[in-house]
């Protein structure tokens, strides 16, 4: 990895109309992928309409859908000897065959799971009289997204992603199991330095500061939380850019 | 075409499998790339192609260092693993699919060279077809691409005979002036009359580097009844023909290169071969191969 940082490339190889010829060879090379990911969601998304906590299994459904997607599908091309050997010598550049790969495993899967959650969801409605959830439901997910802790909850998925995508090209072989260890271990890190502050700093009982100290603390642990999760997904995103590059067979 | 400086690699540290090697390969020739299993042949492609790093010394293909895998550099190199590529892409979406990354594939190339090794049907699944085909199709393939390097491991395996004779043919049809093929396998014989160089690796570096003709003017390939004191013998062996020989061709004659024999002379007098090719220093800057 050093040496990729020290091997400067002059210039940057890119060419759109390339892009568009690796997007395409994903795309037909990975249709049944795409296939059955969208049939899961649509089908789990017609019977979510008649079970009362659908809304939460969907949710739930989605995250280890998307994260396991994510883990097993980036960078599939290079799990396999002779995959790989065709992917490193295909001839586009390290950065064209990232951005490829970012678009169709990272950003595709999250429109694409949503929108056939969301026609299940309105199948099932058609099909079924008496229905928990309907498609407005799905919709209104988003506005989670408006208060901070919906920014934080959108920078940790942000998070979690890169770690996913960097994971599917570090690990190779049973990514997502293998990521899920790394990071049980690292949420217990890091709620155990979260609990530490909170019990060093904490005022006492009797303390006037006492509310307005949990109040600060909650803002700034959202603040930090939001800006971790940042910088975990710039840093994860970048590794994995560099890591491609030097990827050997 | 490819220039080989110092070149040290291994895949576990203080274990190389390549040592100091110095190597020129020119471009309009077929090298034959021998050794025994495990000596390092697949491996030396693979650096040649950029998907394994030198750990020591350089590598030039033309203008280009392999590992820096460059576009331009890609557009002109074609490497067939052993491990062959699958894909549940019928022959004629793969073509479709991959070909639009060489600038200089040919489709009716690609098609003529099918006919040549009797495919008819590309509307087959590629993962369906049998190892030996599915090797026929990405052949046909590399060679439509026409890269100026084209980098085979183990081309003939899995190809039964009559598809052997037709990967000979195909592959001196498809070769040009331009162009720099390396053949790596242990099946010597089925790289008779094809290729116009012979490269033998042996422990870490490279025992034998010798163009054909370079090879005849030297070594003398042929039969006797008896063994001749007098004559420079390297190597003989029992045949249904009588005895096989390979001598040094003091008196210049002709003959034709036995490549199994040749390799079995050289493994059998080692000393004797280096000092009449040469050893890689001496040859260093003589070959100008690009």
């Amino acid at each position: 990895m050093v040496q990729t940082m020290r091997r400067k490339d002059k210039t940057m190889e890119f060419s759109g109309k390339r892009l568009g010829f690796l997007l395409n060879k994903l795309i037909k090379e990975g249709k049944r992928e795409f296939l059955i990911v969208a049939l899961v969601f649509l089908i789990t998304g017609v019977f979510a309409t008649q079970l009362e906590i659908g809304e939460a299994i969907l949710i739930m459904a989605i995250m280890i859908g998307y994260f396991v997607s994510v883990c097993e599908n980036s960078f599939s091309w290079y799990k396999r000897q002779n995959k790989r050997i065709n992917s490193l010598l295909l001839p586009a550049s390290a950065f064209e065959k990232y951005i490829a790969i970012f678009i169709l495993t990272l950003v595709a899967p999250v429109v694409m799971i949503f929108l056939f959650t969301l026609v299940g969801v309105g199948l099932g409605n058609l099909i079924f009289a008496n229905c928990y959830i309907s498609p407005s439901n799905i919709l209104g997910w988003f506005d989670v997204f408006k208060s901070s802790e919906g920014l934080l909850t959108a920078s940790v998925l942000l998070g979690m992603a890169s770690v996913c995508f960097y994971g599917s090209l570090f690990f190779k072989k049973v990514t997502f199991p293998n990521l899920i260890g790394y990071a049980g271990l690292s949420l217990i890190a890091f709620n155990w330095i979260k609990e530490y502050i909170s019990h060093a700093y904490m005022p006492d009982w009797n303390s006037p500061y006492r509310e307005s100290f949990i109040d600060a603390y909650r803002d700034v642990m959202n603040c930090f939380g939001i800006g971790l999760n940042l910088v975990i997904f710039v840093g994860f995103m970048v590794l994995t850019y560099l890591r491609l590059k030097e990827e050997r067979s | 075409m490819v220039k080989i400086e110092n070149l040290t690699f291994g895949y576990k540290k203080n274990k190389p499998v390549l040592e100091n090697v110095d190597l020129n390969l020119r471009k309009g020739y077929i090298h034959g790339l021998l050794g025994k299993n495990g000596i390092g042949k697949t491996t030396l492609l693979k650096l040649i192609s950029g998907l394994l790093f030198p750990d020591k010394g350089e590598i030039k293909v033309g203008e280009f260092v392999p590992s820096q895998r460059k576009v331009a550099f890609l557009y002109d190199t074609f490497f067939l693993s052993e491990d062959l590529y699958e894909s549940r892409l019928t022959i004629e979406k793969f073509c479709k699919v991959n070909s639009v990354f060489y600038p200089k594939f040919s489709a009716s190339d690609f098609e003529n060279f099918l006919k040549d090794f009797d495919i008819e049907d590309t509307k087959q699944r590629l993962d369906k077809l049998s190892y030996g085909t599915r090797k026929k199709v990405l052949i046909a393939f590399g060679l439509a691409c026409h890269c100026k390097l084209m980098l085979l491991d183990e081309p003939t395996n899995g190809l039964d005979i009559p598809s052997k004779s037709q990967f000979r043919k195909v592959m001196l049809k498809a070769m040009t002036d331009e162009s720099c093929i390396i053949i790596s396998t242990h099946q010597v014989r089925d790289l008779h009359n094809l290729i116009d160089s012979v490269l033998i690796l042996d422990n870490t570096n490279v025992l034998l580097n010798a163009s054909n003709e370079e090879i005849c003017d030297k070594i003398y390939f042929g039969t006797a009844d008896k063994i001749n004191s007098e004559e420079k013998l390297l190597f003989s062996e029992d045949s249904l023909e009588g005895l096989r020989i390979v001598k040094e061709n003091t008196q210049k004659q002709e003959c034709n290169i036995d490549i199994e024999l040749l390799f079995n002379a050289v493994f059998a007098n080692k000393t004797r071969f280096r000092e009449l090719f040469g050893s890689n220093d001496e040859k260093k800057g003589q070959n100008n191969g690009i």
